[in-house]
């Protein structure tokens, strides 16, 4: 796959997280439920202690995580390729978290979340690849 | 692929290992309260004496008999957000629709947390032989230590038994310890299942012996469920 290519996908994945973390963001400060197929799964986990990183949102600093790795993709070089790979693997480690708390200790799933989740899993893959085989 | 960039591939890795590491480290630091409550240390039972005090009590239900709307609750005793709920919302129910004989309240016994769920499920549906469940929950959810540590010892158990006004130690003992407690998680289970709800606390609403639907709520604020029971009231 060309570096063109992976670039490309990398901007479809975080686009789709800006998209997916925006809707968190502003669920989360207009007080309003989340649609959600799963009933009410989602209004659970946006309200559980869980909701916030040192009284940050994490939904907030998911899209500034996934706007940090949308930069990344305009920066020319390795330091930007690193950047966004690095970014993306400390997005998907603590996606991976969040997740082992929707399922262990808030026994609620939040489709949303699993969604982004899912967008910064392949966004890691994405970046690494291309970080990796980056010919300098 | 060139051997330097794996190599450096490698040191990214463990750089967004480190940062992962701290993030879930300040993360778990908001998870439920580590306090841990020794026997005779129970606190706040004044405040569910005054919420509750002469209130009927029948079974696992709290209120008229007749009151118009019913509110059917889905809690697990384990549930950070159970007891968020018994705290900033079941208070302002009580003084306003229950004390008035508008709403009476079911309790939905769930106990998937851990096994001090179950342990505490049971002493709840034992307490609901004494008419005094919301009571006994009550007091409990005002004490609730860190989920699955094992607090809901024996000796906890009694503490919250001899808090709660009217209850007999023993025969809730007894009582927990028959088909008929085990019995009553089953029945909150599977109406857990049959309503297709995901978490706790979970809520049903509707006029009495009418049809119930899922209250929906994005946030532990009392208006968010006095809309709705008013509403119904209308």
């Amino acid at each position: 796959m060309t570096d063109r290519a992976l670039r490309n996908a990398a901007l479809a994945l975080a686009l789709a997280g800006v998209g997916i973390a925006s809707y968190l963001v502003y669920v989360h400060y207009s007080g309003t439920e989340p649609i959600c197929s799963i009933s009410h799964g989602c209004a659970t986990v946006q309200k559980s202690s869980y909701a916030k990183l040192a009284g940050v949102p994490v939904a907030l600093i998911g899209l500034l995580g996934y706007v940090a790795i949308l930069a990344s993709l305009f920066a020319r070089g390795a330091t930007g390729r690193m950047a966004g790979a690095g970014m993306a693997l400390v997005g998907l480690g603590f996606s991976g978290w969040l997740t082992y708390l929707e399922a262990e200790r808030i026994h609620a799933w939040c489709q949303w979340c699993v969604g982004s989740a899912v967008v910064m899993t392949l966004l890691a893959v994405v970046l690494a690849w291309r970080f990796v085989t980056d010919h300098p | 692929m060139d051997r330097t960039r794996l190599i450096q591939f490698g040191a990214v890795v463990l750089a967004a290992a480190a940062v992962v590491a701290i993030l879930i480290a300040v993360s778990s630091g908001g998870g439920p309260d580590t306090k841990s409550v020794a026997a005779g240390q129970i606190a706040d039972a004044g405040d569910s004496y005054s919420l509750l005090g002469g209130l009927p009590q029948s079974g696992l239900t709290l209120g008229r008999a007749k009151a118009p709307v019913t509110l059917v609750e889905f809690n697990d005793m384990q549930c950070p957000i159970c007891r968020d709920y018994a705290s900033a919302v079941f208070p302002t129910l009580v003084q306003r629709y229950v004390r008035t004989g508008k709403l009476r309240m079911e309790m939905r016994l769930q106990a998937f947390l851990g096994p001090d769920s179950v342990t505490a499920g049971k002493a709840v549906a034992a307490a609901a032989r004494q008419n005094s469940a919301w009571t006994f929950a009550d007091i409990f959810y005002g004490n609730q230590g860190q989920e699955n540590s094992g607090y809901v010892t024996p000796d906890f158990v009694r503490s919250v038994a001899a808090a709660t006004p009217g209850l007999n130690h023993a025969r809730l003992t007894r009582d927990a310890a028959a088909p008929g407690a085990t019995q009553a998680l089953r029945d909150g289970s599977a109406a857990f299942n049959a309503h297709g709800l995901t978490g706790t606390p979970s809520f049903l609403v509707g006029r009495t012996g009418g049809p119930m639907t899922v209250l929906r709520f994005s946030a532990l604020s009392p208006e968010q469920f006095t809309t709705q029971i008013d509403q119904l009231l209308e």
